[in-house]
């Protein structure tokens, strides 16, 4: 067939040269017009060429609407409407404009090269469903958990042997209430025990029905109106990280009313984000039990109660993967429980960083942690392990040794942990100057160390970029970016990024500044691909100090031959570097 | 059967207005109606902005494509289908068995309409109406009466507009005679008109000569060329719309001007009807039922 390509546009003809080419491989006849050809001048040209198809190219705005029906009028006034067909392209060009325009065909944007030709040639087009079919992944696939070096290794097990041993006799509330959960999940009656164990404000929501400040029922008119927005929202997906096979992104949620959960984490699926993290209230952190029923919360944090969570498990599109926090407080055991059972893949303990920065006593988040790991491992979900006191002041090499006794603990239990150290520009780093070139070495040199250390899926949170933010959103959105980029660059498992206002929001975080951040990754893994980012050699320094450093505090942690003591004594952290051992939950871990 | 088309020099100028005016001007007459493009959309494809709806009512004929008679609420009853297929499926016509709104994906050319037309005359049609698109003209040569839409979405400068106006009335008011002439058939450009400057030739239809931007140029040419025409249609009248499409820092909002100064020279110096639809209905009506009464 023959074809007359027309640029009705004085410069752009990329998108007819690319068709030209197309047309011309198919054993097609074109005759390529170069843009601002006059259109007297292509109405002669068809009239002597007598082309099967017009095809004409122009990317539409107001004023181009008038241009594109004014070619239709002169070739219907040449007598040449009908004897070929005219199409148009074009980005922002649909069928209906091409309908109101005149023409026979329109194509516009994300058009295939199949569905064009699918038209020429007379075949059928099927439009292809959403090409991208996501498949859930495993972070920790692949890992052995092998703690590389025998020196490393005989500290972490004398460390993790004296926490077992300590932790075997010993229980608490919070286990007590996670065994009875248990019990009550599996259909028993077991409603005043669990409330035996409970504070004043769990016991008074059960039995006088009274909700916690800021807190209220979600209605059933407004749970039916959840399931039909979430069924009905529909896209098509678009690619994040190019062809790269990690790191998975992973956002935040927490805004304290799950249908704004659910919306953000539908915005962020449709951007690619391969899983979400579960963000609750902090006081549900220092409260013994917890809540039931479906709860929203006027403040940050979404409560953690079973059918809360079943109900944002619900909008979760079946790759997304889950993780639900369990890793700070007075919970940790029945959050566990409650993540598996909603159906989560994921959680996050931590009882280093849980009782020196997260508020919770060492003794009694030691006992709960050990059960939270062996639940962990029971119903298979892996574990992240968080060092945010590097953001409270604790030096790295420190929060490190503390994330590694839990690692190492965790796997003892049959648990699979996730090292999760930060990327960020931290208090120690500030006061050291680590990070006065440039922000790549040092967060390299966590990564080298940390390999050097233990076989480990590396996931760096939480947020990364964690204190280079600022208010200004291109700004927080570039350096999100970047930071993802030197992810990738170090082939790391995961990330989790911020929205560009999560660190300024005053109120809850907005949809729009989640996806600036993912378009920014987006286009910073398209940027980098397989290319790397070169550190300088400080890099190579940073983590030989590091491992040093991490291995000094673990020795002294395995000579002080007492873990807890170790928590309280600040061997992980001192007082003046901003680990500050927690009060809730003090005294109430008992033998038995 | 007479045959009706509203006309416009760009988009959004008024042109479904002007329509929709009509339908309740000549409701006591059987109509059919169409459009040369898209009509009754609820947003406009570039802007953004709400479109007038197309409200028929029972008993009429309606000539648009499947898929726009999908998204018509009125009830529409399948009659024929043409072999006409647009970007929008196939074109077919059908009769109103419940009023409502319709969506109108109609003919692209002149030689579709003509087709439609032939057909509709069967079919006892009094009146048919057509809607232009954008600013298209050409397929209105088969047309018996014209109205034409001009407006500030065109042009915010009264001047320009007037002028324009002007150059188009001159157009249509071209004579139909065929003695004695040169015939020239097809698209004829100002090139191609200078060529033939000062000669009596005879054009296909008003329309084939008015393809051009540079339309002083073209006044020019007509008053140094002896120009007819073979077919054209009766210009009614003039309707103007102040309303249009401002361009703003994210998408379009509407605005407005005074377009009364430019009604009053349209009317004086042109001597034509010109009016203001959204105020001047009745004046609207009684100029178009005097001249399809005194057609029929």
């Amino acid at each position: 067939m023959k074809f007359v390509l027309f640029p009705l546009d004085p410069v752009h003809d990329v998108a007819l040269k690319m068709l030209n080419r197309e047309l011309l491989k198919r054993g097609h006849q074109t005759v390529l017009l170069p843009p601002d050809t006059k259109m007297e001048e292509v109405v002669e040209i068809c009239q002597r060429e007598m082309p099967d198809f017009i095809m004409v190219s122009r990317t539409v705005g107001y004023g181009a609407a008038e241009l594109l029906a004014r070619f239709i009028d002169m070739l219907d006034a040449a007598g040449l409407r009908k004897k070929c067909k005219v199409v148009v392209g074009g980005k922002a060009i649909t069928k209906e404009l091409a309908a109101e325009l005149g023409y026979d065909a329109g194509f516009g944007e994300r058009t295939s090269w199949e569905e064009v030709f699918a038209y020429i040639e007379g075949g059928k087009f099927e439009r292809k469903k959403v090409a991208v079919t996501k498949v859930k992944r495993d972070i920790t696939h692949g890992y052995t958990y092998e703690v590389r070096d025998g020196t490393f290794k005989d500290l972490l097990d004398k460390i993790a042997d004296q926490i077992l041993t300590w932790a075997k006799d010993r229980t608490s509330p919070g286990i007590e209430r996670a065994k009875i959960k248990e019990k009550i999940l599996e259909g028993e009656e077991l409603l005043d025990d669990y409330l035996k164990l409970c504070d004043e404000l769990v016991v008074s929501y059960f039995r006088k029905n009274v909700l916690p400040k800021k807190v209220r029922f979600i209605t059933e008119e407004e749970k039916k109106k959840f399931e039909r927005l979430v069924r009905e929202i529909n896209f098509d997906g678009k690619i994040l990280r190019h062809g790269l096979d990690k790191p998975l992104v992973f956002v935040q949620y927490g805004t304290g009313c799950p249908f704004m959960d659910a919306m953000h984490i539908k915005v962020s699926e449709a951007w690619d984000a391969d899983g979400v993290l579960h963000f609750d209230p902090s006081w549900g952190a220092r409260c013994e039990g917890l809540l039931e029923g479906l709860l929203a919360h006027e403040e940050d944090g979404s409560i953690i109660t079973l059918e809360n969570l079943k109900l944002i498990k619900s909008a979760l599109s079946g790759s997304t993967l889950w993780c639900v926090r369990a890793h700070r407080g007075l919970n940790t055991p029945e959050t566990v429980l409650l993540a598996a059972h909603a159906g989560a893949d994921l959680t996050k303990i931590n009882m280093v960083y849980g009782s020196l920065n997260g508020g919770t006593d060492p003794e009694r988040l030691t006992v709960d942690g050990v059960y939270a790991l062996q639940l962990s491992a029971k119903y298979k979900l892996a574990f992240d392990i968080p060092t945010n006191e590097e953001l409270g002041g604790v030096p790295a090499p420190k929060a490190f040794a503390g994330m590694l006794v839990v690692a190492h603990l965790g796997v003892k239990l049959g648990a699979r942990p996730i090292l999760k150290p930060l990327f960020c520009y931290s208090p120690d780093v500030m006061i050291n100057d680590y990070m006065k070139d440039n922000y790549v070495d040092y967060n390299a040199g966590k990564i080298l160390a940390l390999r050097r250390i233990m076989d480990a899926p590396i996931w760096p949170g939480e947020p990364i970029g964690f204190m280079t933010h600022t208010e200004d959103r291109v700004q927080s959105a570039m350096t999100t970016a970047l930071h993802a980029a030197l992810a990738s660059s170090l082939e790391l498992d995961a990330i989790t990024i911020a929205s560009t206002d999560e660190a300024y929001a005053r109120g809850a975080i907005t949809v729009s500044a989640r996806i600036d951040t993912l378009r920014a990754i987006a286009e910073a893994f398209r940027f980098f691909g397989h290319a790397k980012i070169e550190p300088t050699k400080k890099a190579e320094e940073y983590a030989e100090k590091m491992v040093n450093d991490i291995y000094e505090t673990l020795k002294k942690v395995a000579e002080r031959q007492d873990f807890v003591a170790a928590l309280y004594e600040g061997l992980f952290g001192t007082r003046e570097e901003g680990a500050n051992p927690g009060r809730a939950g003090r005294g109430t871990v008992r033998k038995c | 059967m007479l045959s009706l088309g509203v006309l416009g020099t760009a988009k959004n100028t008024g042109k479904t207005t002007t329509l929709n005016a009509l339908l309740k001007c000549l409701s006591e007459k059987l109509l059919a109606l169409t459009s040369i493009g898209f009509d009754g959309e609820d947003l406009d494809h570039i802007t953004g902005l709400p479109k007038p709806k197309v409200f028929v009512e029972e008993g009429s004929f309606v000539v648009t494509s499947e898929e726009a008679a999908n998204h018509s609420t009125a009830r529409l009853h399948l009659l024929r289908r043409f072999d006409i297929r647009t970007a929008l499926g196939s074109i077919c016509l059908y009769r109103v068995r419940g009023s409502g709104t319709v969506v109108l994906v109609g003919p692209y050319s002149s030689e579709d309409l003509l087709t439609i037309k032939e057909v509709l005359e069967k079919d006892m049609v009094e009146v048919f109406l057509i809607d232009g698109a954008i600013n298209r003209i050409v397929p209105f040569q088969h047309s018996d009466f014209v109205i034409l839409a001009v407006g500030a979405s065109r042009s915010t400068n009264l001047d320009f507009l007037l002028s324009e106006t002007r150059v188009i009335v001159k157009a249509l008011r071209l004579p139909i005679d065929g003695r004695d002439r040169r015939i020239v058939e097809g698209l004829v450009s100002l090139e191609k008109l200078s060529s033939l400057r000062g000669e009596h030739i005879l054009v296909e239809s008003p329309m084939h000569i008015l393809l051009t931007d540079e339309l002083t140029k073209l006044e020019q040419l007509l008053n140094e060329t002896d120009v007819a025409v073979m077919r054209k249609p009766e210009l009614l009248c003039v309707t103007v719309n102040p309303c249009y499409p401002e361009r703003r820092m994210e998408g379009y909002a509407l605005a407005r001007i005074d377009l009364s100064e430019l009604s009053k020279a349209i009317e004086r110096e042109l001597e034509v009807p010109c009016l203001n639809v959204t105020q001047e209905e009745e004046r609207l009506c009684k100029i178009v039922e005097e001249k399809i009464d005194r057609a029929s």
